[in-house]
């Protein structure tokens, strides 16, 4: 019974709203910049239309009705709306809606991290992420910053934990022997050495630096497995131990940050490193944030 | 009201903690297909050694010359559109016997390197698979064509009005 008390204490907890808010514009951000992207390229036809009007692989029967144009459109205006906090709760479940709907209708063209990006927007639209610099802020309490009144914990919480299963599940699925030790960790030369997903050519790496890829390839597995162990770490933060905690948290989140942006540099997976450095917000508590 | 967000909180965290592991689904992967989310990665679980490039020529005088070679041969209009994440899917993903959004796609992207070249008469579009062998063993040079098609100018035009 106290052990059922304190975790329903744990999700019962409140806090300022900035780290939830934080999530909810990189996420925004992200979703929007990709959508004007596809727009930009022209892809709305090729990849949701109707064959005979361009598209590649057929549209959906309610897309083709609605037209691809409108429908990637709403999906456009709902992540401004969850960027800018403005009917944020509504917007986050429109993108939600549409971008789930848009994966059904084209499953090829959804990823992972359009999964993992719904999942988390599932979490913001019953959340008070809208409660921090947003336009709902302002209008109910005249500031963009709001009015500093608590929300649910839990909301940050359950995104950690997403955090944690999806790394700790990654980690757990690399089965191939060339992620470890006794494989040769040669797993990252031999992603890297795939056109389809790499921005360059890394052939170079075959005459000498194909051993700093082992030295990247265990740490990325041990970072992966290990996470799991963050959720542990952040409860450090609640007890006597907060200051290793803290510590830990630290580096933790910067070879995150640093294994992210390596991705970005030299990979094209898309939405991927961006939409999960939007999640690393959720990381930190609001008291780290508003020190 | 507390308890209550604690034991919501925590079927959630059962289900999706067990489909991370890839145990259970049943009623709720319908829930989850509807809601597109879930608790599916597989991030280079086991990494490609059959690597496959896009490669995109089109006949000049009687020559084929490359448009477009990924990480060789870049071109201004074609390379951001094939470099999408989705668009990758339908080159990248695409079955060795093909598919009908291969066939789409080659004669799109034909068309867009055909505007490109008014010269060029024909474009072929291919898939070609490489092997990756481990760092420390001889490079293996070995390339086998997996998909291919070419398209002539006039059929694009008649669809078009190239």
């Amino acid at each position: 019974m106290r052990v059922w008390r304190a975790w329903t204490a744990l999700w019962a907890e409140r806090e300022h709203p900035v780290s939830l808010g934080l999530v909810r514009i990189g996420l925004g951000l992200c979703v929007l910049v990709d959508a004007l992207v596809v727009r930009g390229l022209g892809l709305v036809h090729p990849l949701f239309g109707p064959e005979l009007e361009g598209g590649l692989v057929g549209a959906a029967p309610w897309v083709e009705s609605l037209g691809p144009g409108n429908v990637h459109g709403v999906l456009t205006l709902a992540a401004l709306g969850l960027t800018v906090g403005c009917f944020t709760r509504t917007s986050a479940l429109i993108l939600l809606g549409v971008w789930a709907q848009l994966g059904v209708a084209a499953p090829f063209a959804d990823r992972a991290v359009d999964l993992l990006a719904r999942d988390v927007l599932a979490v913001l639209a019953l959340s008070g992420a809208g409660a921090w610099a947003s336009v709902d802020a302002a209008w109910s309490t005249g500031s963009l910053w709001g009015d500093g009144r608590p929300v649910g914990a839990w909301a940050r919480r359950l995104i950690v934990a997403q955090l944690a299963l999806l790394y700790g599940g990654a980690g757990l699925t690399k089965v191939d022997a060339s992620w470890w030790p006794w494989g040769g960790a040669s797993a990252l030369f031999v992603v890297l050495q795939d056109p389809a997903v790499t921005r360059t050519s890394f052939a170079f790496l075959r005459d000498g630096g194909w051993r700093l890829t082992q030295v990247a390839t265990v740490v990325t597995v041990v970072w992966q497995l290990l996470w799991p162990l963050v959720v542990v770490w952040m409860a450090l933060g609640w007890t006597r131990f907060r200051r290793l905690g803290d510590r830990l948290h630290a580096v933790w989140l910067a070879v995150g940050l640093a294994f992210h942006l390596t991705l970005a540099a030299t990979m094209e997976l898309g939405l991927f490193p961006w939409c999960m450095m939007a999640l690393y917000p959720a990381l930190i508590a609001p008291r780290h944030l508003r020190r | 009201m507390d308890n209550a967000r604690a034991l919501v909180i925590t079927v959630v965290l059962l289900v999706h903690g067990a489909l991370a592991v890839g145990i259970g689904g049943g009623p709720v992967r319908a829930v989850l297909r509807w809601t597109g989310t879930g608790q599916s990665w597989a991030m280079f679980a086991v990494p490609d050694r059959t690597p496959r490039t896009l490669e995109i020529h089109a006949e000049v005088d009687g020559d084929w010359v490359p448009v477009f070679v990924k990480n060789v041969v870049d071109h201004p209009v074609i390379g951001p559109r094939v470099r999408d994440r989705r668009i990758r899917a339908l080159y990248d993903s695409a079955p060795e016997s093909g598919s009908p959004g291969w066939w789409n796609f080659s004669r799109w992207v034909g068309r867009l390197a055909l505007q490109g070249d008014p010269r060029a008469t024909r474009v072929r579009v291919r898939v070609v698979e490489g092997v990756t062998t481990d760092p420390w063993l001889p490079a293996d040079p070995t390339a086998t064509v997996l998909l291919e098609r070419i398209h002539g100018r006039a059929a694009l035009l008649a669809e078009d009005g190239l």
